[in-house]
């Protein structure tokens, strides 16, 4: 049965998934990403990273979403955000604002430090939880990798795609 | 600029991204998921697969986490004791057992995601960056003429802009 696999079978170790100290910038968050999703040899590209404290504690994650608002604050908002401002996902007007995305500006605030803009860990797993339980915690959280701790440690994370491979496996079977 | 490039420059084509019509079966589409991964790995790992009725026009997107809870009901149960302890939906039911097999026959348009956002082939990748972070989605159907002709990722577009705000962001020489 693909659900007695636990989560420590499809976990993908801390060290070799990025992850970075809080006082690192956004930029070098930018930086890492990218030259880790151009690295051919690389057969899981990373969609964020983790980020941990002086005590190797997590604190939160950097996605391309944090990275892209940290550093295009005005315009990259989510739709709850950008309500206030009274802009449409279809403003024409915005048209004139394109040229401006990415401008000098962002220089200053790639500097920020990775702990402004990144997004807080929303759950868990145990490398020892059987992988129906990381799914769920998934799916409940509406996220595609979940951390996975050795009681207070993090030793990995799991991917929502690699769960999904095993678990409609059996799906398959005639 | 990179800026500058059009959608259609970075998208994903859809002869290559996996789409099947409503009436296909849960256990179809996963199969058509799996084979697309096999095929394209290394290069792109789809997330969804878009739906067409008999017109060959969109009308939802199918992800992994979609058909996830489709084919495991128990995953839908959403009690506040479930958040505090996933363990509990795992003990609750067999999750993923011989009942997975029933619910696979079941149509994907059942469990299918109606189509939040798309974005135009000719418009910039500003603008497909804006409509992505504001509408909260990792990928969204690029049309043309009123067709799909593709799809478009946040990670595309992350890649072709951190090469401009890296660029920009470079110290300067004293």
């Amino acid at each position: 049965m693909p659900t007695d696999l636990l989560v420590k079978d499809l976990m993908i170790p801390l060290t070799d998934y990025p992850h970075i100290p809080y006082w690192f910038s956004v930029r070098q968050a930018i930086s890492m990403l990218k030259a880790l999703a151009a690295d051919p040899g690389k057969k899981v590209v990373p969609y964020l990273v983790l980020v941990f404290d002086e005590k190797y504690q997590l604190l939160g994650y950097l996605g391309i979403r944090e990275m892209l608002q940290g550093i295009e604050p005005r315009f990259l908002k989510s739709k709850e955000k950008a309500h206030f401002m009274g802009l449409e996902p279809v403003d024409l007007t915005l048209g004139s604002l394109w040229q401006d995305l990415f401008s000098r500006r962002c220089q200053e605030e790639a500097k920020k430090p990775v702990k402004e803009v990144m997004a807080p860990i929303q759950a868990t797993i145990q490398a020892d939880d059987p992988i129906v339980k990381a799914a769920y915690a998934m799916l409940q959280t509406d996220s595609w990798i979940i951390p996975v701790m050795e009681g207070n440690k993090v030793v990995g994370i799991v991917r929502l795609v690699d769960i999904f491979k095993e678990l409609t496996t059996a799906v398959l079977e005639r | 600029m990179p800026y500058k490039k059009k959608v259609r420059e970075v998208m994903i084509s859809l002869k290559d991204y996996p789409h099947i019509p409503y009436w296909f079966s849960l256990r179809q589409a996963v199969a058509i998921v799996r084979e697309s991964a096999i095929k394209y790995a290394g290069v792109f790992e789809p997330r969804g697969v878009l739906v067409f009725n008999e017109k060959y026009e969109i009308v939802g997107l199918l992800t992994l986490r979609d058909i996830l809870k489709g084919l495991e009901p128990g995953f839908l149960k959403e009690s506040d004791l479930v958040k505090v302890e996933p363990e509990l939906a795992v003990v609750m039911g067999d999750l993923f057992g011989p009942g997975m097999k029933k619910q696979a026959e079941r149509p994907v348009s059942e469990v299918m995601e109606p189509i939040k956002v798309s974005v135009q082939a000719d418009d910039s990748l500003a603008k497909a960056l804006f409509l992505m972070i504001h509408e909260n989605v990792g990928m969204m159907p690029v049309m043309e003429a009123n067709r799909v002709v593709g799809m478009v990722r946040l990670m595309d577009l992350f890649l072709e802009v951190s090469q401009a705000i890296l660029e920009k962001t470079e110290p300067e020489m004293p």
